[in-house]
C-alpha cells in the first residue's frame, strides 16, 4: 500500500506543471517578426491618458498660458506649487510609464544583439528604436524633476545595470542625463533610416532626423546649466535643417489639420485615429461638449497668452477661440460665449489648435472616437515639428553670440513670415521668448513653464495673477468684455519649485531615490 | 522532506488499517417521546445518516436499529423539527422531539465528518435552515447575514448578487478566500432551496483539514437535503412577493435648483448660466420629472420549489426542482434561476454502497449598469428635473430626452452635466447572461469491517457562461453614446475533484473513543474564454443585433484566455476522546499547487485542538443552573496562494494591453511584446496561523446557551507585490512573501428557548468584533488604493493600521467669520514669517486641519481614520414565538462603530457640472449658518470643500435593521388529516417581510455600502414582502 501511494504521488508531480497559453516565456530564438514586435512596446506609453492625454499638462498648467477649466483641488495644488508629490492626478503616471519604456529598451539592448537568426535590417531598426526611446523617456522626465544640484538628475538605468544595483541613486547633475540622452540619440540616428525610407505602413516609427531633433532639444535644456551645449544644440538643429527633409508649411493653421499629419513640418507625432491614440484633442474643449460630444473642459488659455500675440499674428486665431468667435463643433456653429451664452471656461476663451477633427457634422465615428471617454481623433499629436529646430537654433545663437545675431534674425523672421507678420525681428532675447511662446502654445514638449524656469523668468511671472474675459451680453450679442482675475498671484520659490516633486509612491518604492529638496 | 512526509502519512494509514479489529454492528435502541406532552411518538422515522438505513418507531415509540458506533441518527416526524443525534458509542439513545431543543444537541458537519456540537473542540457556527427561511430570497448571503459572529455579509439590491461573505477579517489584501464545501465537495454548485444546514468553520483547526483550496478565510460547509428510505414524500413550497427600494433620496426641484444658482452666481459676481436662468430659459424653471422615482419600481419576486423523495433499503432517490424569478427594484434588472437535482443511493450489499447525484443549474439576468457618477443611480439624482422623460420629433416619434430638450439646445441652452439619461441608460442596455451548469458527484462507500470506511468521491463540474451586452446609441443632449456596441463573452469552465478518504473509528472499553482518517485528493480546473466586441449597428431592434449586422468588427481585437490549475493534497486527522470529558484532535495536511514553482510548490499545515467538558467530570455536582460547561482551545495553520498569478515563477511574455496604430492612415494596429513582471521562483505559501480559545456554557437544563470565543489570526509570509524600485520599470511587480497581518476579535452567541404549554419562545443572538492591523509590508511604505469615486481616492494601507483605511484631511467644521480665517495662521519656525493656512477660504468654507504643520493644506495633511471593514462590532438577533400552529420570528441585524466615505454626498452637494443636488443643500451655510453644510461651491470652490478628500464626507454608518419578519401558521392536524394520509400531511402558510425597518443616521441610499466603504451610489438593499405556502405529504 505504501508503495502504491508513493508511486501515485510521484506520478502526480507532472500533474502540477502546465505550459502557458499565449506568448513564449523567453525570446531565445526570436524571429524577425517577433523582434520587430518588441519595439512596439516602446510606443505603448503614447496612448495612455497619463502621458499624452493630460500627462505633463498638469505641470504645464502652472505656466501663465493656461488655467484649469474645472474645479480640481489637486490641479490647483500643482498650479499653486503646494503639491508634495502625493497628487492622485495622472501626471504621476509619467514616471513609471517612462521607466517601463526604459526597461523595455534595456531588455531589447541586452537580448537583440544575441539573437542570431534576425536580419541586419531588422537588427538596425530594433536597436535604433531602443536607443531612441530610451533617450526620449529620459528626456521626457529629466527637465521636470532634475537639476544641476542640489537635487541632481534622475536615476540612470541602462542595459548594463545589474538587478542588484537597479535602485540607483540620482546622478549629481541632470547634465549626466542629457549627455546620455544625446549619446543614445546619436547612436539611434546611426541605426535609423530617414523618414522617406520608411514604408507608408510603418509611418509613426522613429527615424533619423527625429533622433537629431530630440538631441537638439536635449542640448538646449542642458545649455541652461552648461553653455557649451548651445553648440551641440546648433549642430543637431543644423543636421535636421541640412537634411533637406523638412520645412515649414505655408500656413500656420494648416499644421493642425488631419491631412498634414505627415507634412514636411512633421518630425515626430503620436499617431492617433478615431479608435485609439492621444485623447488630447478633446481634453481642452467645453466640458461635456454642449451635449454634442463628451469633451472634458480642462486647461483653458489665459488673457496673458491671448495678449502675447501681436496684432495680425495669424497664430492667435489658429490657437485661441475668443468671445464671439465662431467655432464649428460636430457640425454645429458655436458662437463662443454668445450661443450658447456661457461656457465652462473660466477665462471665457478656449483652445482651437486641436479642434479640426471635431469640425464636421459626421465627425463622430469618422474623425473622432465615438467613445467620449476616449476622445481620440484622426489628428496626430505633434511631439516635435520643424519650427522647433529653427527656434532652438535661434535661441542657441542669441544666447551664445548675443542679441541681434543675423542668422537668428533670419530664423525668427522665417517663423514670423509664416505667421503673417513682418520680417522685423531684432533677435532679442525677449523676442525669442515670445516667439517660442506663441508658436508652441499648448504643444507637447515645448513647455512654457520649463522655458520660464530655464530663462529665470518664473518667479516674476508667477507673482502676477492670471486673467480672462467675463462676457456681458445684451440682446443676444456681446455688449462688453470685462477683464477678470481668474487665478490669484502665486508664491514661486526658484530654489525649490524649479523642479516638481517626484511622485511619492515612486519615492516609497525605492530605498535610494531622494525627493527633491523642499518637498 | 516530501518523501519523508509521504512515508509518515502512509504509515499512519497503515496503522489505521492494521489496528482495526472486527467489530460487529452495534444495536442501538431507544424511545422517542413528544417533548411537550411526554407521550410516546409512533411512526417516527429513524435513519442512520451515513447509510440511509432506516426504521420506524412502534406504538410505544420504541425503535431498534443496527448501526455503527459513530453513526448519526436522524429522527424525523411530520410537523416536528428533525433531530439529529450522534450515537458516539452509546447503546441506548432516547430522544424527545418537538418543543425546545438545545443548540448543544445539534449535529454539525465538520470537515470529512459530522459531530455533535457539544463535543467539538474547534470554533464553528452553524445555522439550520428551517421554516423561518422559507419565503426569504434564497441566497447564502441571506442565510448567513447576522446569524453568526465573525461572519460578515454585505448585500446590495442587485438581483444578481448574492452578497459578499468574509470570515474573521482580512489577512491578504485581496481577501483570504472563503471555501464553500457542498456535501463534501469543494466549490460544488447547489440549490439554495435545498440547503438543510450551513456550518462555518472559523478557526484554523477546523478549516485546516480543507487546506488551501480557496485560501485561509475559513470554510462554509453546506449540507443539502438527502434521499431517505421510506414512503414517497413530496414537499412543495411556493411564495410570491414584491420588493421596493426602502429609501430614496430627496433631490431639489428645478425651481429650487435655479434659485440656488441665482444666489450663488450673484455672490460670486458671475453670470447665471442660461439654462438655469428663468429669464433666459423659463422652461427650465418647472419641475417635470422625478428621475429617482422613474428608475425605481416595485419588482415582483416568485419562488417555486418541489422535492420528491423516497425509496427502499437498497435504492433511494430524491429529485428536486426550484425556480426563482426576481425583478430588481431598478428598471430592467432581473434574475432567473432554475435548479434541478437528482440524488440516487444504491446499497449494493451489506458493505458497499454507491451514491450518484446530478445537478443542472441555469441562471440568467441583468445587473445594475455603471457605478459612481456614470451609474444610473447617481445620474437619477443629478439629472435636470425640468425635462420630460420623452420628447417627440417632427414626425411624432418618441425620443428619450437629454439634459435639455433638443429645441433648447438648438437655441443655445445647454447643461454640461456629463450624465446619461438614467432611464435610457437602464433601458438601452440589454444583457443576456445565460449560465448553464452541470455537476455530477459519484461516491463509492466501502465498509469492509465495522468502524472502517473507505470513501471515494469523484465530482465533475462544468459550466458554460455567455455574457451578451448590447449598449444602444444615445444621442440626446448631454453625455452621449455615439456608437452602439455589442459584445459577447463566453467561457467554458471545467473542473474535477477526486477525494479518497479512509477512516476508522472505535470505542474502547466504552470510554476511549478514537477516530482517524487519512485522505488523498486531487483537483484540476481549467477555463477557456473569449470575448468579441463589435460596433456600429444600424438597427437596434433586438432581432437585428447580431454580429453580421455590425459595421465595425476590427476596432477591438477578439480576446482569448486559457488557463489550467491543479492542487494535490494529502491529509490526516486523529481524534480521541475520553469518557465524554476530554477531546483531542490533531490534523496535518500537505498542499501542493500548480501556481508555485514546481521545484518547491508544497507545504505542510498542522492543526490541533483540545476541549474539556467540565460538566462531565465526576467531581462536578449535577446542577440545573450550570448544566453544561466546556472549555476549548485550538491552533492551526492554513495556506493561501489565491492572490498569486499563474506562472509567476517563470512569467511568459505578453502582448501589450493597448498597442498602437501605425501607418499613413493609422490603420495598422500593432501590439508590443513585453514582459510585465519579473519571475519570483522563490514564492512560498502564505500562511495564516490562528489561535482560538472558547467556552461553551449551558444553563437551566441547556435552555440557555452561551458561547464565547477569542481568536487571533496572524497571516505570515503575506503575499503582496514585491516593492520593486520604481526605476526598474516593472509594470506589474511580482508577488512575493513580504509581510504580516493580524486579525483578532471576540465572538459571542447566546441562545435561549423555553416552552410554556402551548406557548414557546426562542431567542438567539450574536455579537462579534474584528480588529485588523497590518504589521509589516516589507520594504513597501504604504499602498495607495485606486478605489474611489469621482476622482477622490480615500483609501490607503500602511503598517500599523487596517487594510484599506480611510486616509483623509481632517475637516474641522466651518469658518463662520473672516476673523476665524485670518487667525488660522502658520508661523514658519525658520523665517518667522506668518501666513494664512487657508488664504482662499471665505466664511462658510471648511476649516482643514494642517496635520503636518507646514502651513499649507495639501495631501501631506491626510491622516488615517479607521477602516470600513472593521466596525466596533456587528451583531444579529432573532426573537421567535410559537403558539399552537402559529410561529412568529423577527430577525434583527446591525453593525456599530463604522464610517462610510459618502461619495454620493461629494457628488450630490457639489453641484459640479450642473448636477442636481439633494435637498440638504437648502441648508447650506448661506441659508443656515449652523447646519455645518459648507457654502454653495458650484460656481467656484477655491477652498476645495467638495474636491479635497476630507473627513467631511466620512459619515457614521451604524445601522440596525429588522432584516426579516416571518409569520406562519401550520394547519391543525385534525384538518389536514382529512386531506391526505393521516399523520403524513403538513400544510403551512406564511407571510414574510424583509428589511422592514432600518435605523440609521446615514444620509445616502443605504448604510450597507460594501465596496470598502466608498459609497458611489450603490444599488440599495430592497424592502420585500411575500406570501407563501408550504405543503408536504
Amino acid at each position: 500500500m505504501t508503495l502504491s501511494l508513493v508511486s501515485v504521488l510521484a506520478s502526480c508531480d507532472k500533474f502540477l506543471e502546465f505550459e502557458p497559453y499565449g506568448q513564449p516565456a523567453d525570446l531565445g530564438n526570436v524571429s524577425d517578426e517577433q523582434a520587430i514586435q518588441t519595439i512596439y512596446a516602446l510606443y505603448e506609453w503614447q496612448y495612455r491618458e497619463g502621458t499624452t492625454g493630460r500627462g505633463f499638462f498638469w505641470y504645464e498648467n502652472a505656466s501663465d498660458d493656461m488655467v484649469t477649466g474645472r474645479t480640481q483641488a489637486e490641479a490647483a495644488n500643482i498650479k499653486n506649487f503646494i503639491d508634495n508629490g502625493s497628487s492622485g492626478r495622472d501626471v504621476r503616471d509619467n514616471w513609471p510609464q517612462m521607466y517601463q519604456t526604459i526597461n523595455y529598451a534595456n531588455r531589447i539592448l541586452v537580448d537583440i544583439p544575441k539573437a542570431t537568426s534576425i536580419s541586419e535590417g531588422v537588427r538596425n531598426t530594433v536597436l535604433g528604436n531602443a536607443y531612441f526611446w530610451r533617450a526620449f523617456a529620459y528626456l521626457w522626465l529629466a527637465p521636470w524633476y532634475g537639476d544641476n544640484g542640489p537635487n541632481g538628475g534622475i536615476p540612470i538605468v541602462t542595459e548594463t545595470t545589474s538587478a542588484d544595483d537597479i535602485d540607483m541613486p540620482r546622478p549629481a547633475s541632470v547634465l549626466d542625463n542629457y549627455r546620455m540622452i544625446i549619446d543614445d540619440l546619436e547612436r539611434a540616428a546611426g541605426y535609423l533610416p530617414y523618414f522617406d525610407e520608411i514604408p507608408n505602413s510603418d509611418w509613426g516609427l522613429v527615424h533619423k532626423t527625429a533622433a537629431w531633433g530630440f538631441a537638439a532639444r536635449a542640448a538646449l535644456y542642458a545649455a541652461q546649466y552648461d553653455a557649451s551645449f548651445y553648440d551641440v544644440a546648433i549642430a543637431y538643429a543644423d543636421k535636421v535643417i541640412g537634411s533637406q527633409k523638412h520645412g515649414l508649411l505655408d500656413n500656420y493653421a494648416d499644421v493642425f489639420e488631419i491631412e498634414n499629419n505627415w507634412s514636411k513640418e512633421y518630425i515626430l507625432s503620436v499617431t492617433s485615429n478615431e479608435i485609439d491614440g492621444s485623447k488630447w484633442p478633446g481634453i481642452g474643449f467645453q466640458n461635456g461638449g454642449f451635449g454634442y460630444y463628451n469633451t472634458w473642459g480642462y486647461f483653458q488659455p489665459t488673457l496673458e497668452l491671448y495678449k502675447a500675440f501681436e496684432e495680425g499674428d495669424e497664430r492667435r486665431a489658429a490657437t485661441i477661440v475668443a468671445p464671439g468667435d465662431h467655432v464649428s463643433f460636430i457640425g454645429n456653429d458655436i458662437i463662443w460665449q454668445v450661443n450658447p451664452a456661457s461656457t465652462s471656461s473660466p477665462t471665457g476663451m478656449t483652445l482651437r489648435k486641436y479642434l479640426a477633427p471635431f469640425r464636421g457634422s459626421d465627425a463622430i465615428g469618422k474623425t473622432v472616437n465615438p467613445n467620449g471617454d476616449n476622445m481620440t481623433t484622426d489628428l496626430n499629436i505633434s511631439l516635435m515639428r520643424y519650427a522647433e529646430m529653427l527656434l532652438i537654433k535661434a535661441e542657441a545663437l542669441i544666447w551664445k553670440n548675443g542679441e541681434g545675431d543675423p542668422v537668428a534674425k533670419d530664423l525668427l523672421n522665417d517663423i514670423r513670415e509664416r505667421a503673417g507678420l513682418e520680417r522685423n525681428s531684432d533677435a532679442t532675447k525677449a523676442q525669442l521668448k515670445n516667439e517660442r511662446r506663441v508658436e508652441f502654445a499648448f504643444e507637447w514638449g515645448t513647455w512654457r513653464h520649463l522655458d520660464l524656469v530655464r530663462w529665470g523668468d518664473a518667479q516674476t511671472t508667477y507673482t502676477q495673477p492670471l486673467h480672462g474675459y467675463k462676457v456681458n451680453l445684451a440682446n443676444g450679442a456681446i455688449s462688453s468684455l470685462e477683464e477678470i482675475e481668474v487665478w490669484p498671484a502665486r508664491q514661486f520659490n526658484p530654489t525649490i519649485h524649479h523642479v516638481f516633486p517626484i511622485p511619492v509612491r515612486e519615492i516609497a518604492s525605492s530605498e535610494n531615490l531622494e525627493q527633491n529638496r523642499g518637498y | 522532506m516530501k518523501k519523508v512526509y509521504q512515508l509518515k502519512l502512509c504509515a499512519l494509514l497503515m496503522f489505521a488499517a492494521l489496528s482495526g479489529s472486527v467489530y460487529a454492528q452495534g444495536t442501538v435502541t431507544g424511545k422517542v417521546t413528544d417533548k411537550i406532552s411526554g407521550d410516546p411518538l409512533a411512526g417516527v422515522t429513524v435513519t442512520e445518516k451515513q447509510s440511509n438505513k432506516s426504521t420506524m418507531t412502534d406504538e410505544q415509540g420504541v425503535y431498534v436499529i443496527n448501526v455503527s458506533a459513530n453513526a448519526v441518527l436522524i429522527f424525523s416526524y411530520v410537523g416536528l423539527p428533525t433531530l439529529e443525534e450522534y450515537v458516539a458509542g452509546r447503546e441506548t439513545v432516547d430522544v424527545q422531539l418537538g418543543g425546545e431543543t438545545s443548540v448543544l444537541d445539534e449535529v454539525v458537519a465538520i470537515g470529512y465528518a459530522v459531530n455533535r456540537k457539544q463535543d467539538l473542540s474547534v470554533a464553528v457556527s452553524s445555522v439550520n435552515v428551517g421554516e423561518r427561511f422559507k419565503g426569504r430570497p434564497a441566497s447564502l448571503g441571506n442565510i448567513l447575514q447576522g446569524e453568526m459572529p465573525g461572519v460578515r455579509v454585505q448585500q446590495s439590491g442587485d438581483p444578481r448578487s448574492g452578497g459578499d461573505i468574509s470570515i474573521r477579517g482580512r489577512g491578504n489584501r485581496s481577501g483570504d478566500g472563503v471555501l464553500y464545501v457542498v456535501d463534501g465537495v469543494p466549490n460544488a454548485p447547489y440549490n439554495p432551496a435545498d440547503i438543510e444546514s450551513v456550518t462555518v468553520l472559523k478557526d484554523a483547526a477546523s478549516s485546516a483539514i480543507y487546506g488551501a483550496y480557496a485560501g485561509s478565510g475559513g470554510v462554509i460547509v453546506i449540507t443539502t437535503k438527502k434521499a431517505r428510505s421510506g414512503d414517497i414524500r413530496i414537499d412543495a413550497n411556493v411564495w410570491n412577493g414584491i420588493q421596493q427600494a426602502w429609501r430614496t433620496p430627496d433631490v431639489l426641484t428645478a425651481e429650487d435648483f435655479n434659485r440656488l444658482w441665482k444666489d450663488a452666481s450673484a455672490a460670486a459676481g458671475r453670470n447665471i448660466p442660461a439654462a438655469y436662468d428663468p429669464a433666459q430659459f423659463p422652461y427650465g424653471n418647472v419641475t417635470r420629472t422625478d428621475w429617482v422615482d422613474e428608475i425605481f419600481r416595485s419588482g415582483r419576486m416568485q419562488h417555486y420549489d418541489l422535492t420528491i423523495s423516497g425509496g427502499t433499503e437498497s435504492l433511494n432517490a430524491l429529485a428536486s426542482l426550484a425556480y426563482d424569478d426576481v425583478e430588481g427594484t431598478l428598471l430592467n434588472t432581473w434574475n432567473k434561476n432554475l435548479t434541478a437535482r437528482l440524488n440516487l443511493g444504491f446499497k449494493i450489499n451489506r458493505w458497499v454502497s454507491l451514491n450518484q447525484s446530478l445537478l443542472y443549474g441555469y441562471s440568467n439576468g441583468q445587473s445594475e449598469i455603471g457605478a459612481g457618477h456614470t451609474g444610473a443611480v447617481f445620474s437619477a439624482m443629478a439629472y435636470p428635473r425640468f425635462n420630460e422623460m420623452y420628447e417627440y420629433d417632427d414626425l411624432g416619434n418618441r425620443l428619450p430626452s437629454g439634459t435639455v430638450p433638443r429645441w433648447a439646445l438648438a437655441d443655445g441652452i445647454s447643461v454640461e452635466a456629463d450624465l446619461l439619461n438614467p432611464v435610457s441608460q437602464l433601458l438601452n442596455t440589454r444583457q443576456h447572461n445565460p449560465n448553464n451548469r452541470v455537476f455530477s458527484l459519484s461516491s463509492l462507500i466501502v465498509k469492509p469491517i465495522e468502524g472502517l470506511e473507505f470513501k471515494s468521491d469523484f465530482s465533475y463540474n462544468t459550466s458554460s457562461f455567455r455574457g451578451e451586452t448590447f449598449t444602444a446609441k444615445f444621442t440626446a443632449p448631454g453625455r452621449t453614446i455615439d456608437q452602439n456596441y455589442y459584445n459577447i463573452g463566453s467561457s467554458l469552465d471545467k473542473s474535477w475533484n477526486w477525494e479518497n478518504i479512509l477512516s476508522y473509528s472505535k470505542t474502547f472499553n466504552g470510554k476511549h473513543y478514537l477516530s482517524a482518517l487519512g485522505a488523498f485528493t486531487m483537483n484540476y480546473s481549467t477555463e477557456r474564454s473569449h470575448n468579441v466586441y463589435t460596433r456600429g449597428y444600424q438597427f437596434e431592434y433586438p432581432h437585428y443585433v447580431v454580429f453580421e449586422n455590425a459595421s465595425d468588427w476590427s476596432s477591438d481585437r477578439p480576446e482569448e484566455s486559457i488557463w489550467e490549475e491543479s492542487i494535490l493534497s494529502q491529509l490526516a486527522r486523529v481524534s480521541y476522546s475520553y469518557d465524554d470529558r476530554y477531546f483531542l484532535t490533531g490534523s496535518i495536511r500537505r498542499d501542493a499547487s500548480s501556481k508555485l514553482n514546481p521545484k518547491d510548490n508544497a507545504d505542510i499545515f498542522p492543526a490541533a485542538s483540545v476541549a474539556w467538558k467540565v460538566t462531565s467530570e465526576p467531581f462536578m455536582p449535577q446542577s440545573d443552573v450550570v448544566s453544561f460547561l466546556k472549555l476549548r482551545a485550538s491552533w492551526g495553520q492554513v495556506g493561501n496562494v489565491r492572490s498569486v498569478r499563474r506562472f509567476i515563477y517563470a512569467p511568459p511574455y505578453s502582448l501589450g494591453d493597448y498597442g498602437v496604430f501605425l501607418g499613413e492612415n493609422a490603420d495598422r494596429h500593432v501590439k508590443g511584446l513585453l514582459q510585465k513582471t519579473i519571475p519570483n521562483p522563490d514564492l512560498k505559501w502564505e500562511r495564516a496561523v490562528q489561535t482560538n480559545v472558547g467556552i461553551d456554557l449551558g444553563f437551566f437544563g441547556n435552555k440557555l446557551n452561551l458561547t464565547a470565543d477569542y481568536f487571533n489570526k496572524l497571516t505570515k509570509e503575506l503575499i503582496e507585490e514585491l516593492p520593486v524600485p520604481s526605476v526598474a520599470g516593472i509594470a506589474s511587480p511580482p508577488e512575493a512573501n513580504v509581510g504580516e497581518v493580524e486579525n483578532r476579535g471576540f465572538e459571542f452567541s447566546l441562545a435561549y428557548n423555553q416552552q410554556f404549554g402551548d406557548f414557546g419562545i426562542d431567542f438567539r443572538g450574536n455579537l462579534g468584533t474584528v480588529k485588523n492591523k497590518v504589521l509589516n509590508l516589507g520594504k513597501r511604505g504604504f499602498i495607495a488604493h485606486n478605489d474611489g469615486v469621482n476622482s477622490m481616492q480615500p483609501l490607503q494601507s500602511i503598517v500599523g493600521h487596517s487594510w484599506y483605511s480611510y486616509y483623509l484631511i481632517e475637516a474641522d467644521g466651518l469658518f463662520k467669520t473672516q476673523e476665524e480665517i485670518n487667525s488660522y495662521t502658520y508661523t514658519n519656525p525658520e523665517t518667522g514669517e506668518t501666513s494664512l493656512i487657508q488664504p482662499e477660504a471665505k466664511p462658510g468654507d471648511i476649516r482643514f486641519v494642517d496635520f503636518n504643520k507646514d502651513g499649507i493644506i495639501n495631501d501631506g495633511d491626510r491622516q488615517y481614520m479607521g477602516a470600513y471593514d472593521y466596525p466596533d462590532f456587528s451583531y444579529g438577533f432573532t426573537l421567535g414565538a410559537t403558539y399552537k400552529g402559529f410561529a412568529l420570528s423577527m430577525f434583527w441585524q446591525g453593525v456599530s462603530g463604522v464610517n462610510v466615505f459618502n461619495g454620493v454626498k461629494a457628488m450630490s452637494s457639489s453641484g459640479l457640472k450642473g448636477w442636481n443636488m439633494t435637498t440638504d443643500i437648502l441648508q447650506s451655510y448661506e441659508y443656515n449658518p449652523n447646519s455645518g453644510i459648507p457654502r454653495l461651491s458650484f460656481i467656484e470652490d477655491p477652498n476645495g470643500n467638495y474636491s479635497k478628500v476630507s473627513s467631511y464626507f466620512l459619515e457614521k454608518a451604524d445601522y440596525l435593521r429588522l432584516k426579516n419578519v416571518n409569520l406562519s401558521y401550520t394547519l391543525p392536524r385534525q384538518l389536514v388529516d382529512r386531506l391526505g394520509n393521516a399523520g403524513q400531511t403538513n400544510i403551512r402558510i406564511y407571510a414574510n417581510a424583509e428589511n422592514l425597518l432600518t435605523i440609521t443616521d446615514y444620509s445616502a441610499f443605504d448604510p450597507e455600502v460594501g465596496n470598502l466603504g466608498v459609497d458611489g451610489g450603490r444599488f440599495p438593499v430592497s424592502r420585500m414582502f411575500s406570501l407563501g405556502v408550504n405543503v408536504s405529504f
